[in-house]
């Protein structure tokens, strides 16, 4: 193309494109509407901000280079380049001389959506908007904005483009499953309705000169593309940054499997609880009354399992509905214990969580909504749809009151069924077990080294901080984490209660993690002349129990400065009032049980808790994912190619034995030149069809003129009078029409018509069958 | 529109036509250049004065004065060496001179008919409009039956029989504009238009000293002119050329700026028209092409415009008429049956 000629397209495209920038700047006031949808979402505005910035960048460009009269494909081109530079320079660390990105680039920013996703399955709504939700928010809006744009004003195809809008209002009723923001959908909507209008005035300017009413043969040629496009952002968009639809193909991050995706909503019951502690404004999560003196734990969900160096929370194995009925004897617990019952009241009011927060042990829950499944042997109730706010139920409880000689009896022994909470990993620092030996150095009963152990933690040696494990780099809770903060000293409710269970599970205690709620404090109200207690979202609380025969689990509270007094079994002096009567405390059982673990501990690795292979073998796989999902989408892209060359090759076989062949070569150029773009009208005769050719186009005129000849005798001439003789004559012409018609489109026009043949979607002129009137 | 080069030469099995296509062609040249001879430039109206001729219609020329009309249509007649017989209308004339007159004969005591100026195989109607309806209508009625009835007897008119009228547009003092029910025994109007400025030079020069009407000669005799006929109405018309037709000329009876649309009689003078351009195309059988070719000249003259679209600033009726027939065309699907039981 010269100089020239392109020229005067860019001048045709400008004058095509007159006002098309309204169209774009409606789209970006749309999806800034639709943005303030995720505000239920997310706490404070700043993402919304970042989100605008990139919108406004991508758009300005896209409306500056259409506003030039580029074509559309270099709009595409240069927003999603614009897109993929903002993304590097804001979030890539290391890249080439600024802009460069490299391999190491993208590990960098997908490890910042993994960590994105991870943020947002761990936190409550609404979420802190930390660094890796808003980069994730920046980058899909991001991508949203260029595809709605481009459908509105590019391929003026303006009700396509309100998916991408849509998909973003669509987030906040999906994940807290609550009645649509009314205002918001209302003013995206009329955003929605400025861009459907903006779109159809793009271009009626300037008077455009009509000529005889011609019915373009295909005239969304980017229909297609923009559906497909569209549903695929929204199929990957959408899992991504809702977590109540994360797939769990999404939220393996390489990491290996911690837990079900499933659990991944509202509050997560793993142990980082550490963010919703940190969260600058609490938020009043439940609040309850009861008959008990003291406030009580609320437990939700137990950490059972440490064998694989993490803890995971216990699968609810073997759940069955619940309706009321009594949840029968706590595991463990012996009837000469006296115990007292409990009633209590929860009302709760922001927390979304799977998990039903009860005081343990809870004997029967009343009132309670919902579908609901009981785990019994573990004393929880969940629900995988469940969504707990607004619940208001009552649960009859026990509050456990051993005696002291009961305690300094118990625990001697480790009965079968509870030998899984003592399992550790192989590769347990010996850290660990050293300082539980050191510690319980002069303790007795298994009791009484469960005494030492909180006392230890009480003592004043640890600081309570939710700063330090972050800033230390040891917040978690694997086998590594408890090592480096029984150095370090200073953490908080995690790092005590999974560093006291573990200890103790060395010490052949058999332990595991409680998360909850922790006992909370006395509003100024009271309800039947029983206090209020009202509990934050702060308040998040994970502790250790402890499991000792004929007792059952007992809670510890190894976390400092928290103003939560201990029970009182577990202070020192209570033990001690007992233990003068207690009985010789198997040591032979005790060490028998630590024993093994200790001389493991001599073994075990000082590597992560995942092995470096499972760390590559991780990476591939997610690679592997990616791979095949961009082979998928080629796969997809190129259907149409394929589809329209099998249709071609098996018309161009008829032609040997079809009773009309010319026909049939008639109807394949027809749909070729659709391909091709080229206008056609279906009031055209084939003669009008072949004189506009042989006009636009240097097509091979004789051939085309046999072709036309043929099929009218195939069409209209008295039957028999085809001659069927030139079959040959017209396969080859047709392909000899076809090359031609190769030959004479441009690359880009060649390109287009190979992979988004029109004529596999638009509608085949009507074929007028005798007697069928059109007017 | 000279004919192309034909497909099939071979004569229709079993139709019993006397002409192959090649013959057809042969004469339809020699009669097309006879009239180019005459009048230059002008190949369209000339074609479908021959079209007309053969298909056995009657031809409306409508056009100012002075842009060859007459010329066009004592050429035609000259040409096919038939008897030819031209009529002045004048408001005065009346019904007997054009149909006869019966002359009581006194030697035979008995009344004897006269022939007017009706019994010729061409009848140059020219000024039609100037004549008052009454003789209009005798013209009008022999145009369709092909016969003059007076006093009971039958005089059958000689086949072929086609009348070539001519009218002025413009509206002048004492005319009779025809009736829309006396247009529509015309198979077409044509419309002459001005030449363009070579042709009229080459006019003046040809013109200087004689007419070049007086040099013609008749090339096809009034035998092979009948033979012409019987070739063009034995050319195929499929079902779905016809259905497409149809079409056609539903659209004209519903569509909006139309008061009146085209009558049955048009569709029937659509089609034979068709068949005559076939056979000067070459073809055995009709196509859709041949069909659009003629839809403006067969149908816009039966065709009544809304007064909105008469009073259009795009030249008023005529022309906003066609235009809309020619949109009409233009939004009716071309059948193709692409299925193999066809």
């Amino acid at each position: 193309m010269s100089a020239a000629r392109r020229r005067s397209a860019a001048l045709y495209r400008r004058a095509e494109k007159t006002g098309a920038w309204k169209s774009t700047a409606a789209v970006a006031l749309t999806i800034a509407v639709a943005l303030t949808g995720l505000s239920p979402l997310l706490q404070g505005f700043t993402w919304w901000i970042a989100t605008m910035a990139m919108v406004v960048a991508v758009l300005t460009v896209s409306a500056v280079l259409r506003g030039r009269g580029a074509p559309e494909v270099t709009v595409v081109a240069v927003s999603a380049l614009v897109w993929g530079a903002l993304v590097v320079l804001l979030y890539a660390a290391s890249t080439l001389w600024f802009l460069l990105p490299t391999l190491q680039t993208l590990t960098d920013i997908s490890g910042d959506l993994a960590a994105a996703r991870l943020s947002i399955a761990e936190q409550e709504v609404p979420a802190v908007a930390d660094g890796a939700i808003t980069q994730l928010i920046v980058m899909a809006v991001g991508l949203i904005a260029i595809v709605s744009d481009e459908l509105a004003t590019g391929l003026r195809t303006p009700v396509l483009s309100g998916v991408g809008p849509l998909a973003v209002l669509a987030i906040a009723p999906l994940v807290r499953r609550s009645e649509p923001n009314v205002p918001v959908y209302v003013l995206t909507a009329a955003a929605f309705l400025l861009v459907v209008w903006c779109s159809s005035r793009i271009g009626s300017g300037p008077p455009r000169a009509t000529t005889r009413p011609t019915v373009k043969g295909g005239r969304n040629p980017g229909l297609a593309l923009g559906v497909g496009a569209g549903a695929v952002a929204a199929m990957i968009v959408l899992p991504v940054i809702t977590p109540g639809l994360t797939a769990e193909s999404l939220a393996d991050d390489g990491s290996g499997s911690r837990f079900p995706s499933i659990y991944a909503t509202g509050v997560d019951p793993t142990i980082q609880l550490g963010r919703d502690l940190r969260r600058s404004a609490p938020l009043l999560s439940l609040t309850y009354t009861t008959t008990s003196t003291e406030g009580l734990y609320l437990k939700m969900v137990n950490l059972s399992d440490f064998s694989t160096g993490v803890w995971v929370p216990e699968r609810p194995l073997n759940s069955i509905g619940y309706s009321g009925q009594e949840f029968g004897t706590p595991p463990g617990l012996a009837p000469e214990v006296p115990t007292e019952e409990v009633s209590t009241t929860v009302s709760v009011a922001s927390l979304r969580s799977d998990w039903l927060p009860l005081p343990y042990p809870t004997q029967r829950v009343d009132n309670l909504n919902g579908d609901w499944l009981l785990t019994p042997s573990s004393f929880t109730v969940t629900d995988f749809q469940g969504d707990t706010r607004g619940l208001n139920y009552q649960v009859t409880g026990l509050a456990i009151n051993p005696t002291p000689g009961q305690l300094a009896e118990a625990g001697a022994i480790v009965p079968d069924a509870v030998r899984d909470f003592l399992a550790v990993p192989d590769d347990l620092p010996p850290l660990i077990a050293e300082t539980a030996t050191e510690v319980t150095s002069g303790a007795a009963t298994n009791y009484d080294r469960a005494v030492a152990l909180q006392e230890y933690f009480r003592s004043g040696v640890f600081r309570y901080s939710l700063s330090a494990p972050v800033s230390g780099d040891y917040d978690g809770d694997n086998a590594q984490m408890i090592a480096a903060f029984l150095e370090a000293r200073e953490g908080y409710c995690v790092h005590f209660a999974s560093a006291m269970a573990v200890m103790a599970r060395t010490l052949g205690i058999p332990s595991r993690i409680a998360v909850g709620y922790s006992p909370g404090q006395t509003a100024d109200g009271t309800t039947e002349g029983r206090p209020v207690y009202e509990v934050y979202t702060d308040q998040l609380h994970a502790w250790p129990e402890l499991y000792f025969d004929d007792i059952g689990w007992l809670p510890f509270e190894p976390t400092p400065g928290l103003d939560i007094t201990p029970p009182d079994y577990s202070l020192p002096d209570y033990a001690q009032v007992g233990a003068s009567g207690s009985t010789t405390p198997t040591d032979a059982g005790a060490t028998s049980t630590a024993g093994p673990d200790a001389q493991r501990d001599d073994t075990g690795a000082v590597g992560a808790v995942q092995t470096p292979e499972q760390v590559l073998l991780g990476q591939v796989r997610g690679w592997g994912v990616f791979a095949a999902v961009l082979g998928g989408i080629v796969a997809l892209g190129l259907l149409p190619w394929g589809v329209r060359q099998l249709v071609r090759r098996s018309r161009v076989r008829r032609i040997g034995t079809d009773g009309m062949p010319g026909t049939l070569a008639w109807t394949e150029l027809e749909d070729t030149l659709d391909d091709y773009r080229v206008q056609r009208s279906a009031g055209d005769t084939m003669y009008d069809l072949e004189r506009r050719l042989h006009h636009d186009i240097a097509l091979p005129a004789e051939a085309i003129d046999r072709l036309r000849r043929q099929v009218e005798i195939e069409q209209y001439a008295p039957p028999g009078s085809a001659g069927v003789e030139t079959r040959a004559y017209i396969r080859d012409d047709l392909r000899q029409i076809i090359a031609a018609l190769e030959a004479e489109a441009s690359p880009a026009g060649r390109r287009r018509a190979r992979l988004l043949p029109t004529s596999l979607w638009r509608r085949r002129r009507t074929t007028a069958a005798t007697g069928s009137l059109v007017p | 529109m000279t004919s192309e080069s034909s497909v099939s030469t071979a004569g229709q099995p079993g139709s019993g036509a006397p002409l192959t296509l090649a013959e057809f062609d042969e004469h339809a040249s020699a009669i097309m250049a006879n009239l180019e001879s005459v009048i230059d430039g002008k190949t369209e109206a000339a074609t479908l004065a021959l079209i007309v001729l053969i298909a056995e219609g009657h031809l409306l020329v409508e056009d100012v004065p002075g842009v060859g009309k007459t010329t066009l249509a004592k050429a035609l007649a000259t040409s096919v060496g038939c008897t030819v017989s031209r009529i002045q209308f004048t408001p005065d004339l009346l019904p007997s001179d054009v149909t006869g007159v019966s002359i009581y004969n006194q030697v035979d005591h008995a009344f004897e008919f006269k022939r007017g100026a009706v019994f010729a195989n061409i009848v140059i109607a020219d000024e039609i409009n100037r004549a008052s309806p009454k003789t209009q209508s005798a013209l009008l009625e022999c145009m369709e039956e092909g016969q003059v009835s007076l006093d009971g007897t039958t005089h059958p008119l000689d086949p072929p029989f086609i009348v070539v009228a001519t009218q002025n547009p413009i509206e002048m003092e004492g005319t009779y504009a025809l009736p829309e029910a006396q247009r529509d025994r015309f198979m077409a109007r044509i419309s002459m238009g001005y030449p363009d400025a070579a042709a009229e030079l080459s006019m003046l020069h040809q013109r200087e000293t004689t007419s070049p009407l007086d040099k013609l000669t008749a090339v096809v005799d009034k035998r092979q002119l009948g033979d012409m006929i019987q070739t063009a109405r034995h050319v195929y018309v499929s079902r779905a050329v016809e259905s497409y037709v149809v079409s056609i000329v539903q659209a004209t009876r519903t569509h909006p700026e139309f008061r009146l649309g085209a009558s049955p009689r048009g569709t029937l003078h659509l089609v034979r028209a068709a068949k005559v351009l076939a056979a000067l195309n070459g073809r055995e059988f009709v196509v859709p092409d041949d069909i659009n070719e003629l839809v403006v000249p067969v149908l816009a003259h039966r065709i009544v415009a809304t007064r909105r679209a008469a009073s259009d600033a795009r030249g008023g009726g005529s022309q906003a008429i066609a235009d809309a027939l020619r949109a009409i065309v233009a939004s009716t699907p071309v059948p193709l049956n692409r299925s193999r039981s066809a």
